[in-house]
């Protein structure tokens, strides 16, 4: 009792000893001798490492990769387009409008991506030709490349994941703002366009960075309907020289690439419309980035340092 | 066009029904041009449905309402109410100002944003023009220098402010105010309802919905009591205050003063 209130009055040089995290130690060594047998293993693997580079730099590999990425962007595009035509389609008072647009999220979420790449690839065998009777007709395999059967198949497979993400985009804007909309003499059109949408971009653009991730390593799938993307390069590759390991990891580092570029991208997006500048956190990526690996503060996060004296 | 000699809000037998339930079942009512009309009674009586009804936010199931010359959600040829479309609907409303309980700004503008989106959008106002207007509004209500500023960056009564400045920014010739200090904070009711005294003294035309008792008193032409979607009583606010005749009305002042 007394030595509490004779500290209370000398409180500028009481010690504070910082909360030691042993756990975290404990995990880290852990981890840490785990990385040193996984490194001791791949050391004992066969794999010709000097491969991975020369096949990472082939032409062959880096046409593969550009497909990869031009097929990802369309199918993405095609994806966000008829996603959100389909929100608003749900959102129709129209019985019929919005009836539909359940049904094709329910289709299309239904059906595996791989299967209706098949579908669209094979559609051939089903229809000789498309168009309208008389008025005109194409052969179907002239429109169905591997491409454009991919990007229906993916395309289509993400339109019906996206609609459900501008749905909640569209579900997050406070109802009192599009009545307030309206009460100004907004039309509904008007009130989508300069209220719903602006706010609703904001809560759509992570998922959407999310879903271009995973269009990046969905398009592999098309491999198998012989469009001619990364998987199908590394493919080419060990099908002529048997380095299969080697191949498939030059393709594995150019999906980290792919992926990282795209991750970097989204950060930059996010930032560019998820500013309400009422609440837009100032940090920077590098200032994030350095405040959260930097040394100091990660020896801070094992309760090294930081000790001191309370004022 | 315009008699002159008929109110300027006139509500004849509105009836609105959600579901089973009737929330309104049979209002009458007169507006005249530059009246100020309070709406009491207890929650869920049906005073703010019987609002949106006016501004058309609820279509009515029966009865009309008549802003000036026009029917509220229709169009009248023919002898005959023809059902209106979400766009001309909107078109009737430029005339109306609604100003909500829970403000309901645009959280991605700001101040000035907000209240020059309708002069831009829908009267089609130069940015320049709208804002220039935008300006004097936030200034009458006290807002003069927050233009810049997000909702989010604002205090309940200034935001709700704002809202009023964005309703007056349609240039209205009714205004209709759905318990505009019920969500403030009990030190912020004063600023708003000191705009809204101000604007009663300019003559603007005012339906409002509220529970402030002692305002009505003060400000309004004519107190309205509605109960279980009946209008029970209207008249001279000094006088339903002081004596008031139906029981219900009684009864509800009695528990409020």
């Amino acid at each position: 009792m007394t030595e509490i209130k004779s500290s209370l009055g000398l409180s500028r040089d009481i010690p504070i000893v910082p909360l030691r995290n042993w756990g975290r130690w404990v995990s880290s060594v852990v981890i840490a001798a785990a990385a040193i047998a996984l490194i001791v293993g791949l050391s004992h693997a066969q794999i010709v490492w000097g491969d991975i580079p020369k096949f990472f730099t082939y032409r062959s590999m880096i046409k593969g990769m550009f497909s990869t990425v031009v097929l990802a962007c369309a199918c993405q595009g095609l994806g966000i387009v008829i996603g959100v035509v389909i929100a608003i389609m749900r959102r129709s008072k129209n019985p019929v409008t919005s009836w539909l647009a359940w049904f094709y999220i329910y289709v299309f979420r239904g059906i595996p991506a791989l299967l209706l790449l098949f579908i669209f690839f094979n559609l051939a065998l089903a229809f000789k030709s498309l168009g309208i009777p008389g008025i005109f007709s194409v052969s179907t395999n002239t429109v169905f490349t591997p491409f454009v059967a991919a990007l229906f198949g993916l395309g289509l497979n993400e339109s019906a994941y996206y609609a459900e993400v501008v749905r909640a985009g569209f579900n997050s804007i406070d109802h009192g703002q599009v009545e307030a909309a309206h009460s100004i003499g907004m039309t509904p059109a008007k009130t989508m366009r300069r209220v719903i949408l602006p706010q609703a971009v904001r809560v759509i653009i992570p998922p959407t960075g999310n879903d271009f991730i995973s269009m990046l390593k969905n398009t592999s799938l098309a491999s198998v309907i012989s469009y001619s993307e990364l998987l199908m390069a590394a493919g080419n590759i060990y099908s002529t020289n048997f380095r299969i390991m080697e191949a498939l990891m030059a393709a594995t580092l150019w999906y980290m690439v792919l992926v990282s570029i795209a991750s970097i991208g989204q950060y930059f997006i996010e930032k560019r419309f998820g500013s309400d500048r009422s609440n837009a956190s100032s940090m920077t990526l590098k200032k994030s980035w350095r405040q959260s690996m930097s040394p100091g503060g990660m020896l801070k996060r094992f309760g090294v340092g930081g000790g001191g004296v309370a004022l | 066009m315009t008699d002159t000699s008929l109110a300027l809000l006139r509500a004849i037998n509105v009836h609105k029904r959600f579901g089973h339930l009737e929330v309104l079942k049979g209002i009458n009512l007169e507006v005249e041009t530059g009246q100020v009309v309070c709406l009491l009674g207890p929650s869920g009586g049906g005073k703010s449905t019987f609002l949106r009804c006016i501004n058309h936010l609820e279509r009515i199931d029966e009865g009309q309402i008549w802003v000036e010359d026009k029917p509220i959600g229709y169009r009248f040829a023919n002898n005959k109410f023809y059902e209106i479309r979400e766009r001309e609907a909107a078109l009737q409303r430029v005339p109306i100002g609604m100003v909500f309980q829970r403000f309901n700004l645009f959280s991605n503008r700001t101040a000035l944003e907000n209240v020059a989106e309708g002069p831009i959008q829908v009267l089609k106002l130069s940015r320049a023009q709208a804002n220039e207007r935008a300006n004097q509004l936030l200034d009458r209500v006290g807002l003069n220098g927050f233009g810049d500023r997000y909702p989010a960056q604002l205090s309940g009564g200034q935001q709700q402010r704002v809202a009023i400045a964005r309703s007056l920014a349609m240039k209205p010739k009714l205004m209709l105010f759905d318990e505009p200090t019920s969500a403030l904070d009990p030190e912020l009711v004063g600023e708003v309802l000191s705009v809204l005294r101000d604007l009663a003294a300019e003559g603007m035309t005012m339906i409002v919905v509220t529970h402030e008792v002692g305002f009505a008193r003060e400000v309004a032409d004519k107190a309205v009591f509605m109960f279980d979607g009946v209008l029970v009583e209207e008249g001279n606010p000094d006088e339903i205050f002081a004596n008031p005749k139906h029981d219900r009305t009684k009864q509800f002042l009695s528990k409020v003063f």
